[in-house]
């Protein structure tokens, strides 16, 4: 019981301590985005998310090592770290969208190398799948799927934060009935971290996430579902936000850089949110949220979060129902 | 009232079917290619990679499709008919 406390208390309070920090680099470096969505359009600090990587990592760490779980902490920390230095890389300097994917994939390399990966991943109804050769391979392959699909929805005021703490749900649930503690601990951590950091984020948001957080909650999810052994668990509470990716992927016909977008997926009209006719602008969630009404942007977070709850109780139920649950 | 409750009902029913598609594609794809991987390679198991891999496209494309229908078909057909 203490390992996975010690992860929440220390994520929450380094990542408290962390975003003051963040916010003067930010500021020290000109590193601020505009809020596109608000009629003032103000300059927000946009490398807040440097807070969620040192908490997450400090938290999950200390919880893991408490446990004795060494190559579990070393593992996460480094893919984190990888993660973050490539989301931070692309916070100073826009990356080549289709290079992007391969680097976000290194930071699945130290599970791999560690080998703090079991290749019998558990599937529904089947049960236990031998794939001794092909999973590292995979780990790559989700690593740079998941920490994308994250950092894809992180496109509103609070909503990466927000659906990340729903998308976390069944896994602590998981983790604390069927006694997995390196999901315990990793999801605690991750869940501290993002609720400190989402009160500053929510609307109106005083500080951004930028590359630098999504990614690194993206790879710690990532991670998580390795580490942990819940890797359809993880895939399919994370649906809408894979849904996001693959959609905005297949609607733009590959992999593009979303500044050079000629058509967007919504038209904001002072606080309101309404999603564009045109066909052919890039299909996304929240597109599809506003294609009945014109919301605001609070409201459409707070929809993202109720979607990625529902997208929970599947993977809860699926886990219950068809694996290592029954 | 703004308040998008209809559009989220929608979004839960389109969520549902591909977790049910995704429940059947890790099922059938189990089944066909999990175990062949492991093995010395021969045309049999090919031909198992093979349709696994078309199961898989399949799945994507047909999930792609779904959104694009929910999004023009179903949600702004509704929106313009008002």
């Amino acid at each position: 019981m203490l390992p996975p406390v010690m992860a929440l208390i220390i994520s929450a309070l380094v990542t408290a301590a962390s975003l003051p920090v963040s916010r003067i680099i930010s500021k020290r470096f000109g590193l601020e985005g505009v809020d596109i969505h608000k009629p003032e359009k103000p300059k927000i600090p946009k490398i807040g998310g440097l807070s969620l990587f040192t908490g997450i990592t400090a938290g999950a760490s200390a919880g893991l090592v408490l446990s004795g779980l060494y190559r579990d902490a070393l593992a996460l920390s480094l893919a984190l770290t990888i993660s973050a230095a490539i989301g931070l890389a692309e916070d100073f300097r826009e990356l080549n969208p289709i290079l992007k994917p391969f680097l976000v994939a290194l930071a699945g390399l130290p599970i791999i190398m560690l080998g703090t990966y079991s290749p019998y991943p558990e599937l529904p109804f089947i049960g236990k799948a031998r794939l001794t050769i092909l999973y590292p391979l995979l780990v790559l392959v989700g690593t740079a799927i998941v920490a994308n699909a994250v950092n894809s929805i992180d496109v509103l005021n609070g909503s990466m934060a927000l659906t990340s703490i729903a998308s976390l749900s069944p896994l602590l649930s998981i983790g604390i009935l069927y006694s997995k503690p390196d999901v315990v601990i990793i999801s605690a951590s991750m869940l501290a971290s993002l609720a400190v950091f989402a009160s500053q984020n929510f609307f109106p948001a005083k500080i951004f996430s930028g590359n630098v957080g999504s990614l690194s909650v993206g790879t710690a999810f990532a991670a998580l579902a390795v580490i942990g052994g819940v890797e359809v668990v993880v895939l399919i509470a994370l649906m809408p936000q894979i849904m996001n990716e693959l959609h905005i992927i297949l609607s733009m016909g590959g992999l593009r850089n979303a500044k050079n977008v000629v058509l967007r997926p919504v038209e904001v009209n002072g606080y309101s949110i309404k999603a564009s006719v045109v066909r052919g602008a890039p299909i996304t969630l929240v597109r599809l949220l506003t294609s009945l009404e014109p919301l605001t942007e609070k409201r459409v977070v707070y929809l993202l979060a109720y979607l990625c709850l529902y997208s929970g109780f599947l993977a809860f139920l699926t886990y219950a129902l068809f694996m290592g649950g029954r | 009232m703004m308040n998008g409750w209809r559009s989220f009902q929608l979004l839960v029913v389109l969520l549902t079917i591909v977790w049910a598609l995704f429940l059947s594609v890790s099922m059938i794809l189990g089944l066909i290619i999990s175990a062949t991987l492991e093995n010395p390679w021969s045309e049999g198991q090919f031909v198992r990679v093979f349709v696994g891999a078309a199961v898989f496209i399949t799945w994507v494309v047909v999930w792609q499709k779904l959104a694009e229908i929910w999004l023009y078909d179903i949600m702004l057909r509704r929106r313009r008919d008002g």
